[in-house]
């Protein structure tokens, strides 16, 4: 329903419930505000916005919902002495010292004072300068002798971060905003998200960048670089450098939100360290600086010889879900058309292929089926085996929001996950029974007919068998298994079926484990039931990784498949890339990750070209991947920094960072966005799609994009042999926080933000697969008595090749790696908390210092892989996913031993 | 108890008015009526028993709102016509009664008595209040400086839950609600209804601004209807004895009697049952309440209504107690708790330290009251040192214009208040303060504080 009002003369009409300051901002008249934001609840507490309503008193325009015929007027005499006083009762209270201070020139108190006409202060000021600056935070400083009470940032960490962190206190002049328990904010619980600081209307909290800076020089939009949520950042660059980053305010997928990683772990890109030129390994085993010249004519003979003398099959890519599209497809179009085989494959491979073959295989299409979106619309959320408020922190807080707004959450992890924390049910299940429990709840809900037969009797297939081979899975059975009350998987699976809109996530603690794929099917069996697919709130939806995860895959960087998804093996998509690539494509698919590991061993294998991944220390059992690496002939390694896998290389070619190169990158839910040159790349290195392009014109070969590619004529490819993506086009892309959401079909198509609408699977019908139970590789026993479970935490990402060249290091929580192991376990073992311990399995063993806490149950302990002294991943086990080939990272047996004290301790 | 022997209530607390019922305090000098036992013995919940019994919720409503009851915790606005704003008993949603206990004005400690005197009559009224609302349950805010009044109050709960007077289903009849008790932390704004809701919430005592009124987003998002202690003590009094035996009581505009306190120089201070209409002269000078001002002195001035209503001079003294009277005098009758200053009093003095407690207890929230009541108390400070400019009184009138209807709540207002009605009937004290401190000075700025400017 609508509503006309006049502001000012003029006419505006709005949605009933909307408040006169919002009305007036649609129709472009600007009423001062101070404690507004329009991402926040009103607060009505600075009272600048009060207008004048014909029949009224004055009201504030901030918390007033209009009225049909309501005649407001924004500017009298009357009101600009009434906000002219605030602004001086704010001033009072407030210190001028703004030349010196930070915020000058984007400050909203002097704005407001300019507006207003502010001239004099009568008042008595009370006594300052008592409160010293908590300048405790690595990115963050909190002046509160600037404070001017608007309680902005305590409001955006409640209610849009979730983190409840920051409080105000005291009353009157003695307000300030105070830190968890009163804390320096570095020991305050504070998640650094930052958006304290961009609500901040003066300089009470502020980011070190913009205290260091001042005013930028240019701001750049572009998407994040580290993990799937492809959040839009704001860029601000002075004197070639990135000054500081802030969330970009109409980014589709964050909404003006970011995590400490998008928004301060930058330092990396300038980090001394960098490699700057091409090294190559002499015979001595040490690596000496060439000129790119010598390197790329090195990189094209090594690489010619063994095509020509072994045969395409000798050679293999693994590309970067870290790089652009762009840079994947110049990869994969490379190893195809360049060296002839299809032996291309990205980290999803060891993350979401399960979740891409599942999908693929049940509806039609190996991605998410909604959006980001939906998780605001939805009922029920469902996550499993994921801990978004780290690993995907703005999803996260999404998250928590929807909760705190009153939708339902399960949880199913081995962990007290910080979300568990907010759940209607947590079931703590065992690493690697997943299957168990996720068949129990299809079995709860099959036995008590919480099913829609009107959606599985339309738009399903296979659902008498399945229902058949189900029926024995009961509570019971998995409870047995996974040691999870057979009660509360009733109760959960009562809830999640009796929910109007329910919505499944998953991560990887899903996919990384031999039952992966068959746990996707089971989460896509029970949204099928319940028809829970093609509408918003709904869906199944894997929360991927990495920036490009999604990207790389979908633009052919795999071994079966060239863009989008179209297998090698069908003559037709041969024939179309011949067509436009001139050369004849294998109809074999490629080796996956792990095959080509294993196809090096046995020296089929002699020369592989990896591109940003560091699989020496973040592939599982690692003794294995690095004797892989040294059997190979030549190993070329494109890298930033000199990682595990470069010191295997035998070539180490320098590239870019996200900051310094143009292309695109897909979000975890299929929002494909553009990523900007912010800053010149530095002098010395090349981004990796330049260096792809240079070693093909040295094999004799153009990639047909220009030297070096254009990334614009990259896309234009793309799109023209993916159906899916037939409408993406950089012209589309180009307005600051742009996307569009594939499928896109034509230049008309506006995207799609949901799939399989209306039950019209891409597939046809949704498929049920029946999934029977499958037990990890290894459990727990005599020898090695602990389940071994690994994940991310907030202030790292994966291997902490980038954010441990950061200040985020500064924070104790992300200093060093620590064991959680559970209170009654370490007091068996005689563990004390902050002892090190080592940690054994049949593949390694590691040292570690203990965290005894809670959030792991007993018998299960729990390591991140952040930590390259603590090489997590020599202990896991090469066991993998039956269909896909992704590895259990998530379930390995391991042994705990106490280090020995020293006399005394 | 023994609250005959208890400093606390060595007041007269209840004083015999020839010609008047009393029923708010006509029980509660028997020993032992905090103990459910003894209150049953004299009475209590067979009001409530008979309400649910014989009157259909609608019934109960009708009657209060007949009766003409208005809320007794300072704004005066009809409690029946309150309880019309709940949405349909058929609406499923919960919802809740938050019961104002956090009496913090100063000068006021009426419900104090009532509570830990006679604990079960306020118990009495809110299930009569939650059975015509269908409240799911009620949430009584006690101030957190009422310790032994939590203490007593849970344990009549308590002893009412086990007797089965609060609880689901109560005596068969197929209705029941909860009864919390939710105890303050120190903060005056939680006596404000949002901020109490705030605060019960467990959140910071922070007003919410209006709309949303209570009725439609109260406690935890849910209608919600906020009365005071001493209007819910009304109520069984009301449906035993019937709308017209009430509005006998009283005036025509404000029915019933009114618990009102008396304090200062007066020589019987203490709290006591009248009928609204008595006159101010009546209730400070009647050797039955307040016994005129102590010492033979006499009378500078005197606050109506608790410390927000602001001074009188004693050529009001024959204004009647009522919301209306009061009213036109430019103060009002709050929560009822005259404050009487003799004539060796200073105005200027006591302005400044009302001043100070607004200062202390704003919120923080609205700019105008953070700021505007620290400049009131500043600038009365400096007056009151000897340290006042000229110009001051004319920057005191226009931080109280500024003060006012500009606010989420009435905290701002209330400040204002005392000083613009200082200023009105005493301008002459203040000023005289600031030609003495320019005698004595010699200089128009004061030394010191002050010249931030």
């Amino acid at each position: 329903m609508s509503v006309t009002l006049r502001i000012d003369g003029t006419e505006v009409e709005v949605e009933a419930g909307t408040s006169i300051l919002s009305a007036a901002r649609a129709a472009g008249i600007r009423i001062p505000t101070l404690c507004d934001s329009p991402r926040l609840k009103p607060y009505g507490a600075c009272r600048l916005c009060m207008v004048e309503v014909e029949g009224s008193a004055p009201v504030a325009s901030c918390h007033t919902p209009v009225r049909e015929g309501m005649e407001v007027r924004t500017r009298t005499p009357f009101l600009r002495r009434l906000r002219r006083n605030v602004v001086e009762l704010v001033v009072s209270d407030h210190p001028l010292d703004c030349l010196g201070c930070p915020a000058n020139g984007a400050c909203e108190l002097q704005t407001v004072a300019a507006e207003t006409g502010f001239r004099e202060l009568r008042f008595p000021s009370p006594e300052r300068g008592e409160r010293a600056a908590d300048a405790s935070h690595p990115f963050l400083v909190l002046d509160m002798e600037k404070c001017i009470a608007c309680a902005r940032c305590v409001r955006v960490c409640d209610e849009v971060q979730g983190s409840f962190v920051l409080a105000m206190e005291g009353r009157g002049f003695g307000m300030r905003v105070l830190a968890g328990d009163d804390a320096p904010l570095s020991e305050a619980g504070c998640t650094s998200c930052g958006a304290c600081a961009l609500e901040c209307p003066v300089a009470a909290i502020m980011d070190r960048g913009r205290i260091e800076h001042g005013t930028a020089d240019r701001v750049v939009a572009t998407t994040c670089a580290y993990c799937a949520v492809g959040c839009s950042l704001d860029v601000h660059v002075a004197d070639d450098r990135v000054a500081w980053i802030e969330p970009r305010s109409n980014g589709s997928a964050n909404g003006g939100h970011a995590c400490v990683k998008g928004r301060f772990a930058h330092g990396f890109a300038r980090s001394r360290d960098r490699l700057r030129a091409p090294l190559r390994k002499g015979g001595d085993g040490t690596f000496h600086e060439i000129t790119w010249e010598e390197a790329l004519d090195f990189a094209a003979a090594r690489l010619t010889e063994i095509r020509d003398r072994h045969g395409p099959g000798a050679f293999a890519a693994i590309s970067s879900s870290r790089c652009t599209n762009e840079e994947n497809y110049l990869m994969q179009k490379f190893t195809r058309t360049v060296m002839g085989t299809n032996s291309i494959d990205n980290c999803s491979r060891v993350c979401h292929s399960p979740s891409a073959f599942a999908l693929g295989k049940a509806l039609g299409t190996g991605a998410g089926t909604n959006s980001f979106e939906d998780i605001d619309r939805t009922d029920c959320i469902l996550l499993i085996g994921a801990n978004p408020t780290e690993a995907h922190p703005v999803f996260g807080a999404r998250i928590k929001r929807a909760v705190l707004a009153g939708a339902r959450l399960l949880v199913l992890d081995p962990r007290r996950i910080e979300l568990a924390k907010y759940a209607d049910l947590h079931l703590q299940l065992d690493p690697g029974s997943n299957v168990a429990v996720v068949n129990a709840l299809q079995q709860v809900c099959l036995e008590e007919g919480l099913y829609d037969e009107a959606f599985v009797s339309s738009f399903t297939e296979g659902f008498e068998t399945y229902r058949e081979e189900m029926a024995s899975f009961t509570p019971e059975r998995a409870q047995e298994i996974s040691g999870v009350p057979a009660d509360d998987i009733r109760k959960a699976a009562r809830i999640y079926a009796s929910a109007e809109r329910a919505s499944i996530l998953w991560g990887l603690g899903v996919t990384e484990a031999a039952n992966g794929s068959l746990t996707v099917f089971g989460l896509i069996n029970l949204a099928l039931m319940t028809g829970n697919f093609g509408k918003p709130g709904t869906g199944a939806n894997p929360i991927r990784g990495q920036n490009n995860v999604q990207g790389a895959s979908d633009v052919g960087a795999l071994p079966n498949v060239f863009s989008d998804y179209r297998p090698v093996a069908d003559a037709a998509a041969r024939e179309d890339h011949r067509r436009i690539w001139g050369v004849e494509i294998p109809e074999d698919p490629g080796l996956t990750i792990p095959k080509m590991f294993e196809a090096a061993l046995e020296g089929r294998l002699k020369g592989m070209w990896i591109t940003a991944e560091d699989v020496a220390q973040s592939d599982p059992n690692t003794g294995h991947v690095v004797a892989a690496l040294d059997s190979l002939d030549f190993l070329i390694v494109q890298e930033i920094f000199m990682n595990e896998t470069a010191k295997h290389a035998d070539l180490v070619l320098p590239g870019a960072t996200f900051l310094e190169k143009d292309g695109t990158f897909v979000n975890s839910d299929r929002r494909i966005q553009r990523v900007r040159r912010v800053v010149p790349p530095l002098k010395g290195y090349l981004p990796d799609g330049d260096i792809v392009q240079e070693v093909a014109l040295r094999m004799g070969a153009d990639l047909g994009f220009g030297t070096p590619p254009d990334p614009a004529k990259v896309m234009e490819e793309i799109s023209r042999l993916s159906p899916n993506w037939g409408g993406v086009s950089y012209e589309r892309l180009e307005r600051p926080g742009a996307f569009l959401q594939w499928p896109c079909r034509s230049p008309e198509d506006p995207g799609t933000s949901i799939v399989h609408k209306g039950g019209r699977f891409l597939r046809g019908k949704g498929l049920f697969h029946p999934t029977p139970w499958k037990g990890p590789a290894e459990t727990p026993d005599e020898e090695y008595p602990f389940f071994l479970t690994t994940g991310r935490q907030l202030f790292h990402y994966n291997v902490g090749t980038m954010t441990r060249r950061t200040p985020v290091v500064e924070l104790a929580a992300a200093s060093r790696e620590r064991l959680r192991i559970h209170p009654v376990d370490a007091e068996r073992l005689g563990v004390r908390n902050g002892e090190r311990v080592r940690v054994l399995s049949r593949r390694g063993e590691v040292e570690v210092e203990a965290e005894v806490e809670g959030s792991v149950k007993p018998g299960t302990v729990f390591m991140t892989f952040h930590f390259p002294e603590t090489r997590t991943n020599l202990l896991l086990s090469s066991a993998a996913d039956e269909f896909t080939g992704c590895p259990e990272y998530k379930v390995s047996a391991v042994r705990i031993e106490a280090c020995a004290r020293k006399a005394g301790e | 108890m023994s609250g005959a022997t208890d400093p606390a209530y060595a007041w007269p607390l209840r004083t015999p008015h020839p010609g008047h019922e009393t029923y708010l305090f006509d029980r509660i000098g028997i020993e032992g009526m905090a103990d459910l036992e003894t209150a049953r013995a004299h009475g209590a919940y067979e009001t409530f028993e008979r309400v649910l019994e014989e009157m259909e919720p609608s019934e109960v409503t009708a009657a209060v709102k007949d009766s003409g009851l208005r809320g007794r915790g300072g704004a005066g606005f009809p409690c029946g016509l309150k309880w019309t704003f709940m949405p349909p008993l058929d609406d499923p949603r919960p919802r809740f009664l938050a019961v104002n206990a956090d009496e913090s004005e100063p000068g006021t400690c009426k419900d104090r008595v009532l509570i830990r005197r006679h604990p079960h009559l306020l118990l009495e009224g809110i299930l009569c209040a939650s059975y015509a609302m269908g409240i799911t349950a009620a949430h009584i805010f006690i101030r957190g400086e009422y310790v032994e009044e939590a203490r007593v109050l849970q344990r009549a709960i308590d002893e009412a839950y086990a007797a089965g007077w609060i609880g689901a289903d109560i005596r068969g009849k197929g209705f029941g609600v909860d009864i919390h008790l939710t105890r303050g932390a120190g903060a005056y704004i939680c006596g404000e209804e949002t901020a109490l809701m705030e605060a019960t919430e467990g959140k910071r005592g922070h007003p919410r601004p209006k709309p949303p009124f209570p009725a439609a987003v109260g406690l935890w998002g849910k209608p919600t209807t906020v009365n005071n202690v001493e209007t819910l003590c009304n109520v069984p009094a009301i449906l035993a004895k019937g709308v017209a035996w009430y509005r006998r009581i009283g005036t025509q505009a404000s029915p019933g009697n009114v618990l009102a306190g008396i304090s200062g120089h007066v020589a019987r201070p203490g709290v006591y049952e009248v009928p609204l209409g008595i006159t101010m002269r009546r209730l400070i000078e009647d050797e039955a309440f307040g016994g005129g001002v102590r010492n033979g002195k006499g009378l500078k001035a005197f606050i109506p209504g608790g410390s927000s209503s602001g001074f009188l001079p004693p050529s009001e003294l024959d204004v009647p107690l009522t919301h209306d009277d009061l009213k036109e005098k430019g103060t009002m009758l709050g929560t009822a708790s005259v404050i009487v200053l003799d004539e060796d009093a200073s105005i200027v003095r006591a302005t400044r330290i009302i001043a100070d407690f607004y200062h202390d207890e704003s919120c923080g929230q609205c700019s105008q009251c953070r700021e505007g009541t620290g400049w009131l108390a500043r600038i009365l400070a400096r007056i009151e040192r000897g340290a006042g400019r000229p110009e001051d009184l004319d920057i005191l009138l226009e931080a109280c214009a500024n003060m006012k209807g500009k606010t989420i709540c009435v905290l701002s207002d209330a400040a204002a208040w005392p000083v613009e009605l200082a200023l009105r009937h005493f301008r002459g004290e203040f000023e005289e303060a600031i030609d003495r401190a320019r005698t004595v000075v010699g200089v128009a700025a004061g030394s010191g504080e002050g010249s931030a400017s």
